[in-house]
């Protein structure tokens, strides 16, 4: 009878941890699978199974930690299954980098107001050609082709723009970073 | 210890799902073998994925979904589409580049006070503005000021490298004839101590080089500033000329502490006989090659190998100030410190490769006749 509040209750908390940890999840998955398309079906796997793993997870521990494991498995499970010939990290890499994540989750969790801060500060043409790179099903090699001779600079323009973007969010995480300490 | 120039490429192969397999084993051994490295590489990816989620491409099925909304969910978009945006995309900055030189010498601003040079014809300048067209898409460009009518808005001049990202903070200096000597042709006059110029301009870079067409009406200082970052940190780079005219290009490397200079020095560009003379300068810092390379009107005048111990150097511009030191190592030093320079600048370009002899050439010849023709 009483199950269905409680089912209820579970699923409401579930998404509350999961919605507050998708986007540091969708990071760690990201630097262990090497496309975009994998990393979604990766994530689509670890929600699922985060989702019917829910009841083995204590609420003492991070969920960050418990999540990182499981999307460590994934990985594993996708490589297995479908990426052979793909580009996985092998498996004791994979695990070292999980003990990173979980020793340092603010690498995985960038603040989105320094990304829209410096988004704006990059000359529109730049902005552009980087925000149509990362259009979910852009391929980047069919763009450079597209591009024909400029092949070799559409690449080095968009590295050299996404470089100057990581840099600057990476300036501002310091400069706050070195705010907060001095307020401490 | 691996540099950053090392393992970025790495990183952006991943980033560009474009990596060999030698690439990937690269990165593999990197990863394992570096911590401070793996916490960039997890920046980067949580970096590329907010990036990701900022295009909407935030695809991810929830686990309360159907089977078919999560199929849904992450089925890629058409691919053609996409194509078709960014070709728009790719033209459309074609021509909104093929714009600007519309505006540009034709609309130059007419000089505050003229001089007696006598006026390059429209053939010289439309092989200049041809010349300058292709050189501004050139992907390597950090930074291009013409000084152009414009371009020059306020206290900014606009960097019109199609890619570069940083304009030219002006004040204290005053508009002057260009070196083409025709009413539509202006440059920037530095003169007195107040002038300055300043730029901003983040990255590494292996190499590097910088372009100048510059009058000097003296050499005031013990060392006349042309390009110099502020300060003076390990891998930045000053480019001066000094009082007895010969050009002077250092770059610093720190090893555990300890900083070595390496200073390179030209034979003498100028004395008082070239006063009215616009020089054409430029200098390459090769790491490819292991040189630097000094030019005077698009020829090579001397070079010289980086020494060995030097060769791990990693460039870097930052904050930098043109024909000034904005922020000198030693500012209570004022013989050392001030390095105002006297004199006009046209064009200044800085480039984040080593540009060839025949670029440095072409960089000359593009303001004259014989431009046209390349």
């Amino acid at each position: 009878m009483n199950d269905e509040p409680n089912q209820n209750q579970r699923y409401e908390q579930f998404v509350g941890f999961f919605t507050a940890h998708e986007a540091s999840l969708r990071a760690f998955v990201r630097s262990m699978v090497f496309t975009w398309d994998d990393v979604d079906e990766v994530m689509q796997n670890v929600a699922l199974t985060l989702w019917k793993k829910f009841d083995t997870f204590d609420p003492e521990t991070p969920f960050i930690k418990w999540s990182c494991v499981v999307a460590r498995f994934e990985v594993l499970a996708f490589r297995r299954d479908k990426a052979r010939d793909r580009h996985v990290f092998d498996e004791d890499l994979l695990e070292i980098l999980e003990a990173d994540a979980v020793q340092a989750p603010e690498s995985l969790s960038p603040n989105r107001d320094f990304l829209d801060q410096c988004l704006t500060k990059l000359p529109e043409k730049m902005r552009k050609v980087l925000l149509a790179a990362y259009e979910p099903g852009a391929r980047i090699n069919e763009v450079a082709k597209v591009a024909g001779k400029s092949a070799t600079a559409f690449y080095k323009i968009l590295n050299r723009t996404r470089q100057s973007l990581f840099e600057c969010i990476q300036r501002q995480q310091r400069k706050q970073e070195h705010f907060q300490k001095q307020q401490a | 210890m691996m540099t950053r120039e090392q393992y970025m490429p790495l990183f952006d192969a991943w980033h560009n799902e474009q990596m060999t397999a030698e690439e990937f084993d690269s990165l593999q051994s990197i990863l394992r073998a570096d911590e401070s490295i793996r916490r960039t590489f997890l920046e980067y990816a949580s970096h590329d994925a907010l990036l990701r989620e900022r295009v909407g491409g935030l695809s991810i099925a929830s686990p309360w979904a159907d089977s078919e909304g999560a199929k849904e969910a992450r089925a890629p978009r058409p691919v053609l589409l996409i194509l078709g945006v960014v070709i728009t995309l790719i033209v459309g900055f074609g021509a909104s580049y093929l714009l600007r030189p519309s505006e540009s010498v034709a609309e130059k601003r007419l000089p505050d006070h003229g001089e007696s040079v006598s006026p390059s014809d429209d053939s010289t300048i439309r092989a200049w503005k041809k010349w300058s067209e292709r050189f501004r898409q050139d992907a390597d460009l950090l930074a291009y000021y013409t000084f152009e009518k414009g371009s020059v808005e306020g206290k900014r001049a606009a960097n019109l490298a199609l890619f570069g990202t940083a304009d030219l903070v002006i004040s204290g200096v005053g508009g002057a004839p260009g070196r083409f000597g025709s009413p539509d042709d202006s440059s920037i006059e530095f003169s007195a101590r107040k002038s300055c110029a300043k730029v901003s301009i983040e990255g590494e870079f292996k190499s590097l080089s910088l372009l100048a067409w510059v009058q000097l009406d003296a050499l005031d200082r013990r060392f006349n500033s042309l390009f110099i970052t502020d300060g003076y940190d390990p891998g930045e780079v000053h480019w001066m000329i000094r009082e007895n005219g010969t050009i002077l290009f250092s770059f610093l490397r720190e090893e555990k502490g300890n900083r070595q200079n390496f200073i390179s020095l030209s034979p003498v560009v100028w004395d008082r006989t070239k006063m009215r003379e616009w020089l054409c300068l430029g200098v390459a810092l090769d790491f490819e090659q292991g040189l630097i390379r000094h030019y005077l009107d698009g020829e090579e005048i001397f070079s010289e190998a980086i020494p060995d111990t030097h060769l791990d150097v990693v460039t870097r511009i930052g904050d930098a100030e043109i024909g000034n030191w904005g922020n000198p190592s030693s500012p209570k030093n004022r013989e050392y410190a001030g390095r105002n320079l006297n004199g006009k600048i046209d064009e200044f370009a800085i480039v984040g490769r080593a540009l060839s002899k025949t670029e440095f050439r072409q960089f000359y010849r593009s303001g004259t006749e014989i431009g046209e023709s390349e």
